[in-house]
C-alpha cells in the first residue's frame, strides 16, 4: 500500500461543496461547506455516520443527484484534473462517468439489472465507452471477470445477477467499474451489504486493483475497521461539514476531534473486552435544522463556551485539520 | 438506573444447576417446493443440529455469516418457527410439547427483540396503545397500564412524553428502546436479541448496548445475542457459540474464543474483522477464506466447512465423517478433527 | 455515559398552524364556518365547511314549508330532515373545533392517518373532488327539500312534453311530461347509492377472506383463493341477467349481486399486503407476545392493509356507478318509473336529436361523479403512500 507521501497529485478536488435539498419542510444542508483532495493513487475514506452527507457528497461528484430536488450551491467547485464539473454539461458528465469515474454501490443486487446476463452489463459499458464490438466486448468480459478473481468466468458471463451469491455480485460491480481503465474509483459502502470474509476477499481485491491499475479510490463507509485497513488519509464528516481530516494513523492514534474520539471510543474492541462502551449521547441533527454554532456540542462531552459561535477548520499541519477551537493551542 | 461510568461487576455465573434453556439436536428445515402441487424437492437445512445450554443471567452469543442458521435458531427455540427435530428445555419444561396455554406461558416468560428498528413496531399504533396491548392480553399492570407503559418507556430511557408519539417520529436508537420496552412489558426472564444493535449508527449501538448490559444487572436477565460482529459479541457475551451452516462450530467462553480459536473457521472469521488500528494492519495474520459459504440445501459431506478450510492437516476424513464437538476441560469446544491449539 | 435523552427527529409541519391563528378566528367561525379556514389559505376545507353551511341556509330559508312539513313526512323526508340538521351542526361545529384546536396543533404524537389527510389536503384536485362528492351525497339526501318537482308526477302531456329548459322546468321535461332536474336529483340517491352499499358490502368481505387467507396460508388460504378465482371468471352480466330473469329487478337485488361479485379484488389485494406485513417483524413480535391471532389480524393486519383498499373502494364507487348505469341502460336495472342515470340516459336515446337535455344532463352527472371519485381515489393513493409522501 502506498502511503500519502508517494501519492501523486491532485486528481479531484472539492472545494466548499453545498449540495442543498428543497423539501417541503425546508431547506436540508445535507453538505454544507465539504472540501477535500483525492490524490492519484490513494485510498481516500470518508467516514461518518448515517445522515452526515457523504454519500450526498460522493453523489454530487459524479453528477447523479437529480436537480431538484437538490441543488449545488454557488462557490461550489468539484475539479477533476483541473476540470470544473459543477455546471458541466450532462454530455460531458456521462463521457466521465464509467469512463474516467467508476462507482460501486453498497447493495449489488440493486446496482445491476436483473433481466440482462451479467457479460451483457460489463459489455454494455465496453461498447459504449470502449467503442468494442460484441464478440471483442464478450472476451473483454470474461477477462475483467478473471481479473477480480470470479472462478469460472466463461460460465459466469453468461448467467443473471440473481444466480450470483452476494460477494461475486460486488465483484462483477468491480468488474464493471474497472471496464474502462477509471482513474478514480467511488465505492460507497461496497462491503457494508457482505459478510466479513467477503468483506475481507473484497478490501484485498480492491487494494490490489488499485496497485495495479493505479487508480486512486475514494472509499465512503460508516465502519472504522475498515477505513482503518485500507485507506491512506481519511476526511470525518459530521452534520454535512468535514470535522477532522488527516492520514488514517492521526485519526486513529492521534483524534482531535471530540466527534472522532468519540466515534473511535464506541466500538467494542475485540482486544480489550469487558469495559463498559462509551457512547455518543443523542442523535445525529436533522439537515433541516442543523444546531447552531458548533454542530457537535449539543453531544459533545466537552461543550462549553466557545462552543456557541460556527467553528473553522483548524489547520494542523499538512492535510491535518480539525473543526473544534480547543485544537488551536 | 445506573449512573454514568459506574461500571458494577456482573454477578458471578452458577453453571452447576441446571441451565435455563437447554437445546439438544435442534432442526428446523424448509422444504423447497416445485411445481403445481407444491411437490417437496428438496430441504434447506437452515438448522442442522444445535446443541447448547443457557445459564440463568448468563448471555450467551451467537455468531456466524448470513445464511448459518443463527436467527433460524433463535426463533426455533421460541417456536416463532417450528422447530423440525431435536429437544428445547425452557427452565425443565419441553418447550416443543407445549400447548397453546403452555405457549402463551412460555412467552410472557421468553421475549424477541428484533433487528429492524423500522420494521419492528406496528406503524398505525402509538407508543402507549403498543405497550398497553401486551399488558392487557397478558393480565398484567392492573387498572394503571398507562402508568406501567410510561414506567417502562423511562426504564428503556425514553420520556413520559413520548408515550402518546407514533413509531415513525423516533429516531433508529429509539425506535429499538421501544422494541426492548415492548419485549421488557411481559417481565420476562429470557430475550432473545436478533441482531438488536446492527442496523444502528456506532454510536447509538453503543448506547443501546449498555441500556441492555444494565437491564440484564438490574432484572436479572437471561440473553441469546445473535449477532454477525464479533466484536459487539465479544463484548456483550459470557460464552460465544460460533455457526457455520445451520451447525456449531466452536463454543468457548469469549475471551478465550477470541485469543484461542480452535476451529478454523473461528480463526478465519476473526482475522477477517477490520480492526480500527491502522498500525497493525501490515503485520496481522491474515486467512482470506476463499469462495462462498456452501447453499445449505446441499450442504458439503462430513465436516461442512472442508471445502473453504486453510488447515494444513485436512485429509480425507473430513470430507467424510462429522467431526463431533467435543468439549475440553476449559468448557472450550470445537466441531474439528484436526483443531489449533495454542502451544 | 448511559442514556442521555436523544433529540427526537421531529416532522415539520409547516404552513398548518399559522393558517387559522389569527384573531377573530373564533368569532368568525361561530357565524360563518369555513371562513377563517378560507381566509388562511387553506380552501379546500374552509370551502367545504363554508357551503356546507351556507346551502343548509339556502334550503332552510327557502324551503321552510317542506322542512317544517318533513317531521311528519315519509321516512326519505325524514332522512332528509335529519342529514339537514346533522350537516349544519357538523360543519359549524367542526369548523370552531378546528380553529380552537388550531392554536395548539399537534407536532408529536401524529399518526400515519394524520399524516395522509395533511398531505390529501394539500392536493388540489383531489379536494376539489371530494368536495363534489360531498356536495352530491348531500345534494341526494337531500331532494326533497331541493327537487322543484315531484320526479314521477306526468304534467299536462300535451303543453308540457319534451319542452326545454325554463324557468318552471330548468334542465326541462322528458316524453312523459316530467321534471328532467327532478328526475335527475332523485336519480342521484339510486346511483350514488348502490355504488356506496355495493362496494360497502364486498370491501368487507373482501378485507375478512382477504386476510384470513393470507394469515393461515396453506389449505384455507388455497380453498379462499381458488373460491375468489370461481367468482372472478363468472361473467357478472349472465350472472345477472339470471338472477333478474328469476326474480323481480329492484335496487336491493342489483346492490346484492353487485356487492357479491364485486369483493374478490379486495380480497386479494388485501391477502397481498396480508402476505407481505406477515413477515414484517412487529407481527412475528405479536406473535412472539403470545397475542390470539384474532387481534393480531384484526389490530396489526388489516389496518396495514387497510390503505389500498380505501383507494380501490374510492375507484370501485366510481366504476359501480358505471356499471349500474350501463345495466339501466339495458333495462336490467332500476325499473322505471324509479329514475336511475342510467335509465334516464337509455330514455333520452330514443330523443337525442329534438330533445338533447334528456340524455346529455344524467350523462354529465356520470361523468363528473366517477371523474370526482377517481381524482379522490389518486390523491388518497398518494397521501396513504408513506413512500409517496415526500
Amino acid at each position: 500500500m502506498s502511503d500519502a507521501q508517494t501519492a501523486g497529485a491532485s486528481l479531484l478536488a472539492v472545494s466548499d461543496l453545498r449540495t442543498w435539498f428543497h423539501t417541503d419542510q425546508g431547506v436540508a444542508r445535507a453538505v454544507d461547506g465539504v472540501s477535500f483532495e483525492v490524490r492519484g493513487r490513494e485510498t481516500l475514506g470518508i467516514v461518518g455516520e448515517s445522515g452526515c452527507g457523504k454519500t450526498v457528497t460522493s453523489l454530487s461528484v459524479l453528477g447523479l443527484l437529480p436537480q431538484p430536488p437538490a441543488k449545488i450551491q454557488e462557490g461550489s467547485s468539484i475539479r477533476f484534473e483541473g476540470e470544473e464539473l459543477v455546471g458541466a454539461s450532462t454530455k460531458r458528465m456521462r463521457a466521465l462517468r464509467g469512463n474516467e469515474i467508476s462507482m460501486i454501490f453498497q447493495e449489488p443486487m440493486s446496482s445491476l439489472n436483473p433481466v440482462y446476463k451479467v457479460g451483457d452489463q460489463i459489455g454494455e459499458a465496453l461498447r459504449l465507452h470502449r467503442g468494442m464490438n460484441k464478440r471483442a466486448s464478450r472476451a473483454e468480459a470474461v477477462r475483467l471477470l478473471t481479473e477480480v478473481g470470479i472462478p469460472e468466468p466463461d460460465r459466469r458471463v453468461d448467467e443473471y445477477p440473481h444466480q450470483l451469491s452476494g460477494g461475486m455480485r460486488q465483484r462483477v460491480m468491480i468488474a464493471m467499474a474497472l471496464s474502462c481503465e477509471p482513474q478514480l474509483l467511488i465505492a460507497d459502502e461496497p462491503t457494508t451489504a457482505l459478510d466479513v470474509t467477503i468483506q475481507a476477499q473484497i478490501l484485498e481485491l480492491l487494494a490490489s486493483l488499485r496497485d495495479s491499475h493505479g487508480m486512486a479510490v475514494l472509499l465512503i463507509t460508516h465502519d472504522l475497521g475498515v477505513v482503518a485497513e485500507v485507506c491512506d488519509r481519511v476526511v470525518v464528516m459530521y452534520a454535512g461539514q468535514v470535522v477532522e481530516t488527516g492520514t488514517v494513523h492521526e485519526i486513529f492514534q492521534d483524534p482531535q476531534h471530540p466527534y472522532t474520539r468519540g466515534l473511535l471510543d464506541s466500538l467494542p474492541s475485540v482486544d480489550d473486552p469487558g469495559q463498559r462502551l462509551r457512547s455518543i449521547p443523542g442523535t445525529v441533527p436533522n439537515p433541516i435544522a442543523w444546531p447552531h454554532g458548533c454542530r457537535f456540542k449539543d453531544r459533545c462531552s466537552l461543550a462549553g463556551p466557545g462552543c456557541e459561535k460556527p467553528q473553522d477548520l483548524v489547520e494542523l499541519g499538512v492535510d491535518r485539520a480539525a473543526r473544534c477551537w480547543r485544537v488551536e493551542s | 438506573m445506573l449512573e454514568s461510568g459506574v461500571v458494577s461487576a456482573k454477578p458471578h455465573i452458577d453453571r452447576s444447576g441446571p441451565p435455563l434453556l437447554s437445546v439438544r439436536g435442534l432442526k428446523k428445515h424448509f422444504p423447497i417446493r416445485k411445481g403445481t402441487f407444491g411437490r417437496v424437492v428438496g430441504q434447506v437445512k437452515a438448522v442442522d443440529g444445535v446443541d447448547f445450554d443457557l445459564w440463568p443471567g448468563e448471555t450467551l452469543g451467537l455468531v456466524g455469516e448470513s445464511g448459518c442458521g443463527k436467527s433460524t435458531t433463535g426463533r426455533a427455540v421460541l417456536r416463532l418457527l417450528e422447530p423440525t427435530d431435536g429437544s428445547v428445555h425452557f427452565d425443565g419444561d419441553d418447550v416443543r410439547a407445549l400447548d397453546k396455554e403452555g405457549l402463551r406461558k412460555l412467552r410472557r416468560r421468553a421475549q424477541f427483540v428484533f433487528q429492524d428498528p423500522f420494521g419492528s413496531l406496528n406503524p398505525r399504533m402509538s407508543v402507549g396503545a403498543m405497550l398497553e396491548e401486551a399488558l392487557k392480553v397478558h393480565g398484567l399492570g392492573g387498572p394503571n397500564r398507562r402508568d406501567r407503559a410510561v414506567e417502562l418507556l423511562e426504564r428503556v430511557g425514553l420520556r413520559s412524553e413520548h408515550v402518546d408519539r407514533y413509531p415513525h417520529e423516533f429516531s433508529g436508537g429509539q425506535r429499538q428502546r421501544l422494541g426492548i420496552a415492548r419485549a421488557l412489558s411481559v417481565e420476562p426472564d429470557f430475550l432473545v436479541l436478533d441482531e438488536p444493535v446492527s442496523a444502528l449508527d456506532v454510536s447509538v449501538q453503543a448506547q443501546v448496548v449498555n441500556l441492555l448490559e444494565d437491564l440484564q444487572r438490574e432484572l436479572g436477565l437471561t440473553y441469546l445475542f445473535i449477532a454477525h460482529d464479533l466484536a459487539l459479541v465479544e463484548h456483550v457475551s459470557d460464552r460465544v457459540s460460533v455457526m457455520y451452516l445451520g451447525r456449531i462450530v466452536e463454543t468457548a467462553f469469549s475471551h478465550d474464543l477470541y485469543r484461542d480459536p480452535r476451529h478454523p473457521y473461528t480463526h478465519a472469521l476473526l482475522s477477517a474483522v477490520p480492526r480500527p488500528d491502522p498500525a497493525g494492519r501490515e503485520d496481522r495474520e491474515r486467512v482470506v477464506l476463499t469462495g462462498d459459504v456452501p447453499s445449505p440445501s446441499d450442504p458439503p459431506p462430513g465436516c461442512p466447512f472442508h471445502p473453504r478450510c486453510p488447515n494444513p492437516r485436512k485429509d480425507g476424513r473430513c470430507s467424510t465423517v462429522y467431526p463431533g464437538a467435543e468439549t475440553a476441560g476449559d468448557g472450550h469446544s470445537a466441531a474439528c478433527h484436526y483443531p489449533y491449539f495454542k502451544v | 455515559m448511559s442514556r442521555g435523552p436523544e433529540t427526537v427527529v421531529e416532522q415539520p409541519v409547516s404552513g398548518y398552524a399559522a393558517s387559522a391563528r389569527r384573531p377573530g378566528g373564533r368569532g368568525l367561525s361561530a357565524v360563518l364556518p369555513g371562513l377563517p379556514q378560507l381566509l388562511g389559505g387553506r380552501w379546500g376545507t374552509g370551502a367545504m365547511a363554508l357551503l356546507t353551511w351556507l346551502g343548509m341556509g339556502l334550503i332552510l330559508a327557502a324551503r321552510s314549508d317542506r322542512v317544517l312539513a318533513a317531521t311528519a313526512g315519509g321516512w326519505d323526508q325524514r332522512v332528509a330532515l335529519a342529514t339537514l340538521l346533522l350537516a349544519l351542526l357538523a360543519s359549524w361545529i367542526w369548523s370552531w373545533r378546528e380553529v380552537a384546536e388550531a392554536d395548539r396543533l399537534k407536532t408529536v404524537g401524529v399518526s400515519q392517518w394524520d399524516l395522509a389527510v395533511r398531505a390529501f389536503s394539500k392536493n388540489r384536485t383531489a379536494v376539489a373532488g371530494m368536495i363534489v362528492i360531498v356536495g352530491l351525497y348531500l345534494v341526494a339526501l337531500l331532494t326533497p327539500f331541493i327537487a322543484p318537482h315531484d320526479p314521477n308526477t306526468q304534467y299536462d302531456l300535451l303543453t308540457n312534453r319534451l319542452v326545454g329548459m325554463s324557468a318552471e322546468h330548468p334542465l326541462g321535461t322528458d316524453q312523459f311530461a316530467r321534471d328532467v332536474l327532478s328526475r335527475l336529483l332523485y336519480g342521484a340517491r339510486i346511483s350514488l347509492s348502490i355504488g356506496f352499499v355495493a362496494v360497502g358490502i364486498s370491501v368487507t368481505i373482501g378485507t375478512l377472506l382477504g386476510a384470513i387467507a393470507g394469515f393461515f396460508g396453506g389449505f384455507i388460504d388455497g380453498a379462499i383463493m381458488r373460491f375468489v378465482d370461481m367468482v372472478i371468471s363468472f361473467p357478472r352480466l349472465i350472472l345477472l341477467i339470471t338472477i333478474i330473469a328469476i326474480f323481480e329487478p329492484s335496487i336491493f337485488l342489483i346492490i346484492t349481486v353487485l356487492g357479491l361479485t364485486l369483493w374478490p379484488s379486495t380480497a386479494r389485494i388485501v391477502r397481498g399486503e396480508v402476505l407481505s406485513l406477515r413477515e414484517r417483524e412487529f407481527v412475528q413480535a405479536a406473535e412472539a407476545l403470545g397475542y390470539p391471532k384474532k387481534r393480531i389480524i384484526l389490530r396489526h393486519l388489516i389496518p396495514n392493509a387497510l390503505a389500498p383498499v380505501i383507494v380501490a373502494a374510492t375507484l370501485g364507487i366510481g366504476n359501480t356507478i358505471v356499471l349500474e348505469a350501463g345495466l339501466s341502460f339495458l333495462g336490467l336495472g332500476v325499473q322505471p318509473p324509479t329514475p336511475s342515470w342510467g335509465t334516464m340516459v337509455a330514455a333520452g336515446r330514443n330523443n337525442l336529436l329534438g330533445a338533447w337535455w334528456l340524455s346529455t344532463f344524467p350523462g354529465l352527472a356520470i361523468v363528473f361523479t366517477v371523474l370526482s371519485f377517481n381524482l379522490v381515489g389518486d390523491g388518497l393513493r398518494d397521501a396513504l403512500d408513506p413512500r409517496l409522501r415526500s
